[in-house]
């Protein structure tokens, strides 16, 4: 079945089997910055924006996306260059292996977008969902969190 | 996922279309969120239809206060709305931060959740706050949520098209308590309760557990512990005592420690609904 939608701003249409999730859509499209982790829900890894909102890609259906719109970390970086909560991300070494690193990066950036400051129990409630097996949790708060200060800071001289 | 065995993805923009499609035999699944269907799809389903076109994620407020949820709503939308989160409480909030993660409730839809008809954070509750829920199954008709899971008919061919909350009574108290091995796990038992007091006396009294994996239920025995008594710590442990608990042994616990938890979240429960009501001891 034939599908559309917008990937990172660009508009998209491919042909899918009807049981195709998202993860394998994208990933057959060559958005390989999502990653595929655990396949069940589990390990977030696989986290893009749909409409704004954060979703496990693995599980939805490609299906169900038909005239959406579809972001993932690879649409972060403007000409500018990094997104400031990347490269707080960078600052704060809350990079280690890097394989949880797209998923996060998405559903904190949904968070900051709803939730300008939030404290640290609220970037680890929005995390919940994402895992890193390194275990690097406390500099990925941190680094949460100063990209929220990074972003307020930017609104405010801007 | 991949799901290879699935032959066809339908997206019907009327419910008409949606029952012929599922009447067509146990091949056929509906899709809310999608996310149950993505980690369980039995071995038999060849077709998938989608619930997204009928108009089912809004949320709207009657002239009498109820508050009634397509099935489309997700858990998020619940999660963030005004009018839910002002039900007694806070309890919807309370709860709703417990199910699964961002991640899942940005997916996931009431109607997908409550008619799979197991282990929920969401049941209980909701099972306190008296709702009911929508059905079509060749015509519209309306049930109690306690009903819709007491007498089976989650369990027979329908599709789940809205919930609605009525409206709650000022004075009125309510506490959600859940017991797992970590933050993300489903719980090993859960429970709920809503109570308001008149006069020094308990008015209404609801309460709601689950110690498992089936969907949680009312417990009336309970409740008529409390009902036109004072709220007292001796009524409470009368109340836990007269509970009717379903508990099952899995990998995760016994029957014996899921009805242990069960019995110390419903005590804890009461009293921290006791407390959130102002008293009346």
């Amino acid at each position: 079945m034939i599908i559309r939608f917008q990937l990172d701003g660009s508009s998209m249409e491919t042909d899918v089997e009807p049981g195709t999730s998202l993860l394998e859509a994208l990933r057959g499209l060559g958005a390989t910055s999502v990653k595929d982790g655990c396949s069940h829900g589990d390990c977030g890894t696989c986290a893009v924006l749909l409409d704004g909102r954060a979703v496990a890609a693995c599980l939805l259906f490609a299906a169900q996306v038909d005239g959406s719109s579809i972001e993932t970390v690879a649409g972060m970086a403007g000409e500018e260059g990094l997104h400031p909560l990347q490269s707080a991300l960078l600052d704060a070494g809350a990079v280690q292996c890097g394989f949880c690193t797209p998923g996060i990066l998405l559903t904190a950036l949904e968070l900051l977008k709803n939730n300008p400051d939030p404290d640290e129990v609220e970037v680890r409630q929005a995390l919940a969902g994402n895992l890193c097996r390194c275990t690097g949790y406390v500099k990925i708060i941190e680094g949460v969190l100063l990209g929220a200060d990074r972003l307020a800071g930017a609104e405010g001289g801007s | 996922m991949p799901l290879t065995q699935i032959r066809a993805f339908h997206r019907p923009d009327h419910i008409e279309g949606v029952w012929h499609l599922l009447q067509e035999g146990p091949e056929v699944r509906l899709v809310g969120g999608g996310s149950e269907l993505a980690i369980r799809c039995p071995s038999e389903v060849r077709v998938l239809v989608d619930l997204a076109y009928l108009g089912l994620d809004r949320i709207e407020l009657a002239d009498d206060g109820s508050i009634t949820l397509g099935a489309m709503v997700t858990l998020t939308d619940m999660l963030e709305h005004p009018e839910l989160r002002a039900l007694p409480s806070g309890v919807i909030q309370e709860m709703m931060v417990h199910v699964g993660s961002p991640l899942l409730r940005n997916a996931a839809s009431i109607g997908g959740h409550l008619a799979r008809g197991w282990l929920s954070d969401v049941i209980p509750v909701l099972l306190v706050l008296d709702a009911s829920v929508e059905l079509y199954d060749g015509e519209y008709r309306t049930t109690t949520l306690d009903r819709y899971y007491r007498d089976g008919i989650h369990n027979g061919l329908h599709i789940l098209t809205a919930v609605t909350i009525p409206p709650a009574s000022n004075g009125r108290a309510a506490a959600f308590l859940r017991f797992s091995r970590s933050a993300y796990d489903h719980a090993l038992a859960n429970a709920a309760c809503l109570v308001d007091i008149e006069e020094g006396r308990v008015g209404t009294a609801r309460i709601a557990l689950s110690a498992g994996f089936r969907a949680a239920a009312r417990q009336p025995a309970s409740e008529s512990q409390l009902v036109g008594s004072g709220f007292t710590d001796e009524n409470i442990t009368a109340a836990v005592s007269a509970l009717e608990i379903d508990a099952h042994s899995d990998w995760l616990a016994s029957a014996d420690y899921r009805s242990h938890l069960a019995r110390t979240l419903v005590g804890r429960c009461l009293h921290l609904a006791r407390e959130r009501a102002g008293g009346g001891s």
